[in-house]
């Protein structure tokens, strides 16, 4: 039965629960995108990179990659284009063929499915960076906005775009043959 | 107690009427940046096990704040596996402004071959077609890519794809469209046309079945 005392409980209980909106259903966490359609929740992609976990990898790739990106949103900036930000979420130091056979694998369910010509056999052994970034990616296609992204660093520093994916698609785990 | 149960039942029902996006207002950060715009102006032919798609156009002159792609592809009806081919322009691209670019995608994921340097307002031929077990990527009498790959397909486009609802681009025309089906000769395409036009800015039409004219924030013009 209720009691006078047990209504006064709940309906404080009630009341803080509306106020905080913990009860309802909580909003989903928005696509990397940035955006929900229909919804007035909106979180800029930078902002969910913020919260996330720091990035996997090796501290002297990760390193290099951020400042990668930073380079390149500064220039982006400098020129007062509409490009989102992207977040390095994991990198790693590997070799050059081993990074552009991780590549070519992504996306691609067996041994008979595309896979790029290549003559240039001397880029075995080679250092190479690879960068995962995750963010609103204007990349070809129906796929796009991509959500996720791997890179090569260029010897010069910049970032070269191998693959746009989805999470699912290419996960933080180190590349390997 | 009535008064107390009276509270209690208006209180849930206050809590079972809190949606996810009314209770987002205690939520609400700053606003994004102007995002997710993302359409097509885009001619395309299907019903043919597609081998190739050829088409000639003029490389662009603009300079837009996202990232604007004059493409053309040919594609199985999944959407998710496709070979493309063509000019990029702005920041947030594949590759450089400016630039062709090629590649290809499998599953949905999309990968970034190559790009090179364009000059803005040149007209080029730009193919991709198979033979023998591959698809070879050509700009004019270059072969820039060679793909191991052996698919046919169901649809080829070619037109515009735009990430920037402002650029003001074109309208252009993507002309002497051509396909090969079943490894076979170049041929004009033919009924029956499709494409994947979406609403304002962007535009389109056939100007005939094998032109192809796209443009976005271009009004009336195309």
């Amino acid at each position: 039965m209720l009691t006078r005392r047990t209504a006064r409980t709940s309906l404080a209980v009630v009341i803080a629960l509306a106020i905080c909106g913990c009860a309802a259903k909580p909003p989903s966490l928005p696509p990397r995108s940035g955006s929900v359609t229909g919804s007035t929740l909106d979180i800029p992609t930078a902002s969910v990179s913020q919260i996330s976990a720091s990035p996997v990898g090796d501290q002297d790739a990760i390193l290099r990659c951020q400042n990668a990106e930073k380079s390149q949103q500064a220039s982006f900036a400098s020129a007062n284009a509409n490009v989102p930000p992207l977040s390095v979420v994991a990198a790693y130091d590997t070799a050059a063929d081993v990074a552009q056979s991780y590549a070519d694998s992504i996306g691609v369910n067996s041994s008979t499915g595309p896979k790029p010509v290549t003559t240039n056999s001397s880029r075995a052994g080679t250092a190479a960076v690879l960068c995962i970034l995750d963010g609103t990616i204007e990349g070809p296609g129906p796929g796009g906005p991509y959500t996720r992204e791997l890179a090569s660093l260029a010897p010069d520093g910049t970032m070269q775009s191998l693959v746009l994916a989805n999470p699912s698609q290419l996960p933080l785990s180190r590349p390997s043959m | 107690m009535r008064i107390g149960r009276l509270w209690v039942v208006l209180a849930v029902v206050s809590v079972l009427t809190v949606t996810p996006a009314t209770a987002s207002w205690a939520l609400r950060p700053t606003p994004a940046p102007p995002s997710g715009f993302h359409k097509y102006s885009t001619g395309g032919i299907n019903g043919r096990s597609y081998s190739g798609v050829s088409v000639s156009r003029q490389d662009l002159i603009i300079s837009p704040s996202s990232c604007v792609y004059q493409s053309e592809w040919i594609m199985d009806s999944s959407s998710q596996n496709w070979d493309e081919l063509g000019s990029e322009y702005g920041p947030g691209c594949v590759g450089p402004s400016n630039s062709w670019y090629w590649g290809w995608a499998s599953g949905g994921a999309w990968h970034t071959s190559g790009t090179h340097a364009l000059t803005p307002g040149q007209t080029h031929l730009f193919s991709v077609y198979y033979y023998i077990g591959h698809y070879y990527y050509y700009v004019d009498l270059t072969n820039f890519f060679t793909l191991y790959d052996n698919r046919y397909y169901n649809q080829d486009f070619a037109g515009l794809e735009s990430y920037d609802a402002s650029a003001r681009v074109g309208p252009f025309q993507a002309s002497s469209l051509q396909y090969t089906a079943s490894a076979g000769s170049w041929t004009p395409w033919s009924s029956p046309e499709i494409q994947r036009l979406d609403s304002s800015p962007m535009c389109g039409h056939f100007i005939s079945v094998t032109d192809w004219q796209a443009g976005e924030n271009v009004g009336t013009t195309c």
